[in-house]
């Protein structure tokens, strides 16, 4: 009777522990299988569970450009295609150098019709705008701090070596010039974190007030980049590439 | 015939080779000013009756006994136009400021030609070289009757052209004046010259009012007789087109080109007698012969230009003018519907090819499709090649063809017609319909398979990459930003090193002090282990010596001159406690005794003398000097 007892015992706690154990046993699987889990899921057109296994990558705390940009394949094959710009802008900004996510992006915008605007941001002249387009904020902050550093070095290098302290200080000048220039490109781009969004619903109209009555302004498509001016209660204030800015909800749109 | 100017060793004279000539003969007149040789040539105006022209100044210099005498010759080329006696200047010439001047000569010019002017002259001179050949064939009559009554080909003596008639003539002949539209017509243009050389010859020019001209053909030179005399001939050719029906005059055609004649012997060596230059070699070289620019002109033609008859006008005449053939190729002759069946059809013949149009075909609609016929345009030869496609397996034959001239020897239209040709077309199997490309020149053909490229996005990534945390940017992270000032920081450090180092380098006082409690412990430990070994007078000898060689360094005065008075000297200014400066004072007299008494001394005293000298080290280490 007592071992009756005890075998009962055994059972209900493997039968609660189970899921408990299994639970666990999800939590330690490595970033990696899940990525590779997703990718199964995706080539056998389970698109849905594909994003859902995706997503538990980023509820784990972690990222990669290649994961948003699987992400943003996934729900174009899903039929969604304002999520999908989503994911490939997150991809370009953790690499900008991947021509696959321009390409891609540039294929679904041709889906949806309408480019919309160029946007060339604060930046019109052409090689600080592809410089901007080619590093993320963070690489460009690396980039200051080398710039930086050789700076310095040719400074001390003057100090050192007097016959050519010219040219070395020359040099050091031109150096501290660029790391300048390469922080306030960095400066904006921080500025920007945060503040980009991207149309998810398919036809958008933004208003002149936060709230339902309020007159439309323009339409805005589903893709289109947008910068977030202002945010109050469920709405956005958004500036389109053209500079007018109207009011949509923010069920709407979603933060890059 | 001579005269002489003014001064006896300046002086201007001015002569004519002959006094007497005929119409049409050139001759001579110098202006020559003795006693320099850099003399403008005297004016000399246009006359009624003669064409005068500037031919160039020669210089002479002559040395006789050691006298150098000098001379320039203005030479003029005078050719009377008109019968009747000229009096040419007198001459004036302008030299260092003064006017010379020469009296008139006269010149009598008769109507005779050139052929009988020698004997009237009766001077003893040659007769005219060029010129001389006329008189020995013609009769008295003088070349202007001959250009009247010469038929086409006679010339006058015109204001361009000074020579009589049959030296040099030009004559313009077509082999017929009533031609067709369109008809070619083998212009010649022949340029006679008799015993004379010419150079520079240009094209012929002539008016062609209601023609159409081809380019000149090559110049031929050949020789040929004219009336029984012997001349070389230069023949120009081109062909002609009657643009449209009616009467036109053909020229006059004009040669223009120099001819070089023999100088006569220019007696200009008067006033020095015979010198160098009038020898034959030099006249050889330098002056012998002339050349002057002339035009010459031929009678115009007088050209019909007759329209195609109207009656027995074929429908599919356009104009083709000639004697021409006509054969039609047709390749191949087995062919899949769309391939291409090329019709070659060579018109070959005399004529004017450019009149020649494609010849007609009536192609079906239905059964071929047809593109711009190419043509190849060889010289006495045209083919045209015209692709055709069959676009159904019902084309049996390619259609017949039909040309129609007008042939201008007969004067009758003619129409050749080539019967249709049969062809065979099979139906094109189903795998090599395709893209096309067919040359039109109808050999070649290309089949390209239709190429569908589809679009879609890139496929996912196997790789996940680099992996961050999600929310990490540099900027945020304090880290980062601390890490900037590293370099900083570490520039800081190396300049201060820096500066240290080049004043170490620089200061020879600094150095010292700096240098001073190194040397000193290295000294103390010595002097300690001295003492341990109990060897007084030795420890102080080492002690007294670091001590001294301390304070030097340390306060930067000589070794010698280390004493009390200019330690308390250095030590003034910090605020020195008179303690130290008594104790340095109790070391300086202990080494002193102990350097001549060192048995007076133990062990005892000697250790704190040992104490002292570390303290009031201590003591200056700390004060700053």
């Amino acid at each position: 009777m007592r071992s009756v007892k005890y075998a009962i015992c055994v059972v209900f706690t493997v039968m609660f522990c189970a899921p408990v154990i299994s639970g666990w046993a999800e939590s330690v699987s490595s970033v990696d299988d899940l990525f590779a889990e997703g990718n199964a899921l995706y080539e056998k057109a389970e698109y849905a569970k594909a994003i859902e296994t995706y997503e538990k990558i980023l509820s784990m705390g972690y990222e990669s450009g290649a994961l948003y940009f699987n992400m943003a394949n996934a729900y174009f094959r899903a039929g969604n295609k304002g999520k999908a710009i989503v994911n490939y802008k997150r991809a370009e900004k953790l690499i900008p150098s991947d021509s696959d996510v321009a390409a891609n992006e540039r294929f679904i915008r041709s889906k949806i019709g309408a480019t919309g605007m160029p946007d060339d941001g604060v930046w019109s002249w052409g090689p600080i705008r592809r410089y901007c387009a080619a590093f993320s904020a963070d690489e460009v902050l690396k980039i200051f701090s080398g710039l930086f550093i050789a700076a310095i070095i040719m400074l001390a290098g003057a100090i050192v070596f007097r016959v050519y302290w010219r040219y070395l200080i020359g040099v050091s000048a031109l150096l501290f010039l660029f790391a300048g220039i390469d922080l306030a490109i960095a400066a904006h781009q921080i500025s920007l974190v945060g503040k980009e969004a991207v149309i998810t619903s398919a036809e958008v109209e933004a208003k002149y007030g936060p709230f339902p009555t309020a007159t439309v302004f323009f339409q805005l498509r589903e893709g289109a980049t947008v910068r977030i001016v202002q945010e109050k209660d469920d709405w956005c204030k958004v500036k389109r590439s053209d500079g007018k800015s109207g009011w949509v909800t923010a069920k709407d749109l979603e933060k890059i | 015939m001579c005269a002489v100017a003014s001064a006896q060793s300046e002086r201007l004279e001015a002569e004519l080779e002959r006094n007497r000539v005929s119409l049409g003969n050139p001759v001579y007149l110098n202006v020559t000013f003795f006693g320099a040789q850099s003399v403008e040539k005297p004016d000399m105006p246009q006359m009624d009756g003669l064409r005068i022209q500037y031919v160039g100044p020669a210089t002479q210099v002559s040395v006789v006994n050691g006298r150098v005498s000098q001379a320039i010759t203005h030479s003029f080329l005078v050719i009377p136009m008109k019968e009747g006696e000229y009096k040419l200047g007198p001459f004036y010439v302008e030299y260092r400021g003064e006017t010379y001047s020469a009296a008139p000569v006269t010149l009598h010019v008769s109507g005779k030609p050139a052929g009988f002017d020698s004997s009237a002259q009766g001077q003893g001179s040659a007769p005219p070289s060029y010129g001389g050949s006329a008189g020995q064939s013609q009769s008295a009559a003088s070349p202007m009757y001959r250009a009247s009554a010469g038929g086409p080909s006679g010339t006058s003596p015109t204001g361009k052209n000074p020579f009589p008639g049959d030296v040099i003539f030009l004559v313009m002949d077509v082999p017929k004046t009533k031609v067709y539209v369109n008809e070619a017509v083998p212009l010649t243009i022949k340029l006679y010259v008799m015993n004379m050389s010419l150079k520079d010859i240009e094209f012929p020019n002539f008016a062609y009012d209601g023609f159409s001209l081809e380019q000149w053909a090559e110049p031929e030179k050949r020789q040929d007789t004219y009336r029984g005399m012997g001349y070389n001939v230069l023949v120009f050719r081109r062909n002609l087109f009657g643009i449209k029906e009616g009467s036109y005059t053909l020229g006059p055609a004009t040669i223009r080109c120099t001819a070089i004649i023999p100088k006569r012997s220019a007696r200009r060596s008067s006033g020095f007698g015979r010198s160098v230059f009038d020898d034959d070699f030099f006249s050889d070289m330098f002056g012998r012969f002339e050349t002057y620019p002339v035009e010459i002109e031929s009678k115009p033609l007088q050209m019909t230009v007759l329209p195609f008859p109207a009656e027995n006008k074929p429908a599919n005449f356009e104009g083709a003018v000639g004697d021409y053939n006509m054969e039609v190729q047709v390749e191949p002759k087995k062919v899949k519907v769309g391939d291409p069946v090329t019709v070659r059809m060579v018109i070959s013949g005399t004529g004017n090819l450019d009149t020649v149009t494609v010849p007609r075909m009536t192609v079906d609609d239905n059964y071929f499709k047809t593109y711009e016929p190419q043509v190849t345009k060889k010289s006495n030869t045209k083919i045209y090649e015209q692709v055709l496609i069959p676009k159904s397996a019902d084309a049996k034959a390619v259609p017949g063809v039909s040309f129609s001239f007008f042939d201008t020897k007969s004067g009758k239209y003619k129409t050749i017609t080539k019967d249709p040709v049969k062809i065979e077309v099979s139906a094109q199997p189903a795998s090599e319909q395709g893209v096309k490309v067919v040359s039109s020149v109808g050999s070649e053909q290309l089949v390209f398979p239709a190429e569908k490229i589809g679009q879609d996005i890139v496929h996912i990534k196997e790789k996940i990459g680099v992996v961050h945390k999600r929310g990490t940017y540099l900027y945020r992270d304090i880290k980062f930003w601390l890490a900037q000032l590293i370099p900083i920081l570490f520039f800081g450090i190396f300049y201060s090193i820096y500066r240290k180092s080049e004043r170490m380098k620089s200061d020879v006082k600094y150095a010292r002090s700096l240098k001073a409690p190194k040397h000193a412990r290295k000294g103390m430990k010595i002097a300690r282990g001295l003492l341990a070994k109990g060897d007084i007078a030795k420890f102080f000898d080492v002690i007294f010596k670091t001590f001294q060689g301390y304070l030097a360094d340390r306060l930067g005065i000589p070794k010698g001159a280390v004493t009390v008075a200019a330690i308390e000297e250095k030590l003034g200014d910090t605020g020195y406690d008179e303690e130290t400066l008594k104790m340095i004072h109790e070391v300086f007299s202990n080494c002193d005794m102990a350097r001549y008494a060192p048995s007076a001394i133990n062990v005892d005293e000697a250790g704190n003398v040992y104490e002292k000298v570390q303290k009031i080290m201590d003591y200056v280490e700390k004060v700053r000097i």
